[in-house]
């Protein structure tokens, strides 16, 4: 188990505050954040790259947080390509185990298993030069599991492949958790491969953690505006509410009404997806959607197979449809629409 | 159709090879083959070769082995006035080398503070092989060590990072990964101060007049005798060291890390 209590540390103007979490082995804990935010400084951290002006760091009940990294046992993959380039795959997967004493006929037996886990035997004795991106990844994440580490920590780990490649090897990813009884940590500030892979998530922004929790829980219900547009909440609007009771609230945004089931303070932000928006041709009579308004379509962007529409009802409200929709309903620019938002799928969110 | 950038392009290129490459081209050819020939078994010649391909391969060495940790130093550690040494690298680069010379006797000279301790060790620098040594390292290790910084620079530190995390020290990372790693970088750093040292000629004419360097010979053969009694050394020195420059540069090329 990882845990991370209150972890602070200065650096410049840029202050990495109040960071708390724990993961449990097994786990799949994903820091989600833009560039800038601190994630790959939590990283060091953890690793003892960086030092921390206060807090605890402690891996499986032992505190590491005055440790050197060689005494942490931590596996950790980073960014960029490391693999050092004068050496072959197989010294760069034997490197770890030579730095720590490990007999030689010991290690040969290590670098071969792990490299037949990760499928990498035919290219162990190739240079680094000499393989490719994936290829190159996979003897990373080798190079980091052959010692057993007690926590792997993954930065951007798939952030310069391309797509296939992507998706293959975060589906490899989520076997290592499987496989291996450890914590992971990975940082990125892709939200798609971050719930893919994740079992928890932390939202970071300038140094601090503004939500954690369950993904699918943060995922479906954010709390926070930052949270929320980073998680695909693209209609974010900030009205008044004009009515509370116990079933829900009513909100005026520039004179658009809308139905939220929850209680709502004053002045407040509503967020909802592109997706939960449905769009009609006709004023849709008999229908159980509370959240119906008129209004035409400004913009079409296609986004590949889906298409992102941009409606008009006295505000600009985002709508993902399919093409095949599209198709059929034969919409256009200019073209009058109503549009509907289930009142579930608004959430109030805090600043 | 004449492509008319093409023609801009050449028309530099034109007038920059005609200063720079042709000179010394012309000079070997027109040096008839019976005056090269005398010069090579001239024993001056070789004399005075010799002590420059000596001194300056001296030069060199002690520049990698008091150089490569020093532009280490200066790429991975932050401390107060390292702007201020890392311009006054290039002092010894920017003076006039007459100047480096008379810089260097005021700090080595045999009366100076650092030179009597050194002609306490037995050492002079006067008319010495050491004095040529130290006058060719003050103007050409700067070359080595700004050049290995910037190696060390563009590696980056992640790769540190990486070998430090999987439990090595730092100087254990510095000899198995970095130093390996720079090896192209400090090869080239290596050539520019050798062929630095292997010209210099001001400095050492100030510390050491003798043993005649090349370009020292190739001084006093000029103003003693005439232009024709110098073109002859001067085409055997731009022969050898040409030679030397293109092994050299090839057995460095052969490591390559992308």
């Amino acid at each position: 188990m990882l845990k991370v209590i209150n972890l602070y540390r200065k650096q410049g103007d840029f202050e990495l505050k109040n960071i708390t979490f724990e993961v449990r082995k097994k786990e799949y804990f994903v820091i989600l954040g833009p560039s800038g935010s601190g994630k790959t400084t939590i990283l060091d951290c953890i690793a003892g790259l960086r030092k921390i002006h206060s807090g605890r760091i402690l891996i499986d009940e032992q505190d590491v947080t005055y440790l050197p990294p060689e005494k942490r046992n931590v596996a950790y993959v980073f960014q960029a390509n490391t693999l050092f380039p004068h050496m072959t795959v197989f010294g760069n997967i034997e490197y770890p185990l030579k730095v720590r004493g490990i007999q030689k006929e010991k290690r040969k037996h290590m670098v071969i298993e792990i490299a037949k886990k990760l499928g990498i035997e035919y290219i162990l004795n190739k240079m680094p030069r000499e393989i490719s991106g994936g290829e190159a990844r996979r003897v990373e994440l080798a190079r980091a599991l052959v010692i057993n580490p007690s926590v792997l920590l993954l930065d951007e780990p798939l952030a310069h492949l391309d797509e296939p490649l992507k998706r293959e090897l975060s589906l490899e990813l989520r076997k290592l958790r499987k496989e291996w009884n450890i914590p992971i940590v990975h940082v990125t500030h892709d939200q798609r491969i971050a719930f893919m892979l994740s079992d928890k998530i932390a939202l970071l922004q300038d140094g601090r953690i503004v939500e954690i929790g369950d993904s699918i829980k943060l995922f479906l219900n954010p709390r926070k505006v930052y949270t929320a547009k980073f998680l695909g909440f693209e209609n974010i609007l900030e009205g008044e509410v004009i009515s509370c009771s116990d079933f829900g609230s009513v909100i005026d945004v520039h004179g658009i009404k809308f139905f939220v089931p929850e209680k709502a303070k004053e002045s407040v932000k509503i967020g909802f997806r592109p997706e939960d928006v449905i769009i009609f041709k006709e004023l849709p009579i008999k229908t159980s959607l509370r959240n119906i308004f008129e209004g035409r379509i400004t913009e079409i962007i296609p986004q590949g197979p889906i298409m992102m529409l941009e409606v008009d009802v006295g505000i600009p409200i985002k709508v993902l449809i399919t093409r095949g929709s599209l198709e059929t309903l034969k919409l256009g620019v200019g073209e009058k629409v109503f549009i509907g938002i289930k009142a579930a799928a608004i959430r109030i969110l805090e600043d | 159709m004449i492509d008319k950038s093409l023609l801009f392009f050449l028309f530099f290129s034109m007038i920059i090879t005609i200063i720079l490459i042709f000179p010394t081209f012309f000079m070997l050819v027109t040096t008839p083959p019976q005056d090269l020939a005398s010069a090579t078994l001239d024993r001056e010649v070789i004399a005075a070769i010799s002590v420059s391909i000596l001194t300056s391969t001296a030069t060199t060495l002690l520049a990698i082995f008091l150089g490569v940790p020093f532009a280490y130093f200066l790429s991975r550690y932050e401390f107060k006035g390292k702007n201020i040494i890392d311009s006054l690298l290039d002092i010894p680069i920017l003076l006039p080398h007459t100047v480096a010379g008379v810089v260097i006797l005021c700090t080595f000279g045999p009366h100076q503070i650092l030179g009597k301790g050194l002609r306490a060790l037995g050492i002079s620098l006067i008319d010495t092989i050491y004095g040529i040594i130290i006058a060719q390292f003050f103007v050409s290790a700067p070359l080595l060590i700004k050049t290995v910084k910037a190696v060390f620079d563009s590696l980056g530190t992640d790769y540190l990072k990486a070998a430090r995390v999987y439990g090595a020290s730092k100087i254990r990372v510095f000899f198995e990964i970095e130093l390996p790693m720079a090896s192209r970088g400090i090869a080239t750093g290596a050539l520019l101060c050798w062929a630095r040292a292997l010209s210099e000629f001001g400095a050492v004419i100030i510390l050491a007049y003798y043993p005649y360097t090349a370009p020292v010979l190739v001084f006093i053969k000029f103003t003693t005798e005439g232009l024709r009694a110098s073109k002859p050394i001067s085409s055997l020195l731009v022969l050898i060291t040409l030679i030397i420059f293109i092994i050299l540069k090839r057995v460095g090329g052969g490591v390559r890390y992308a």
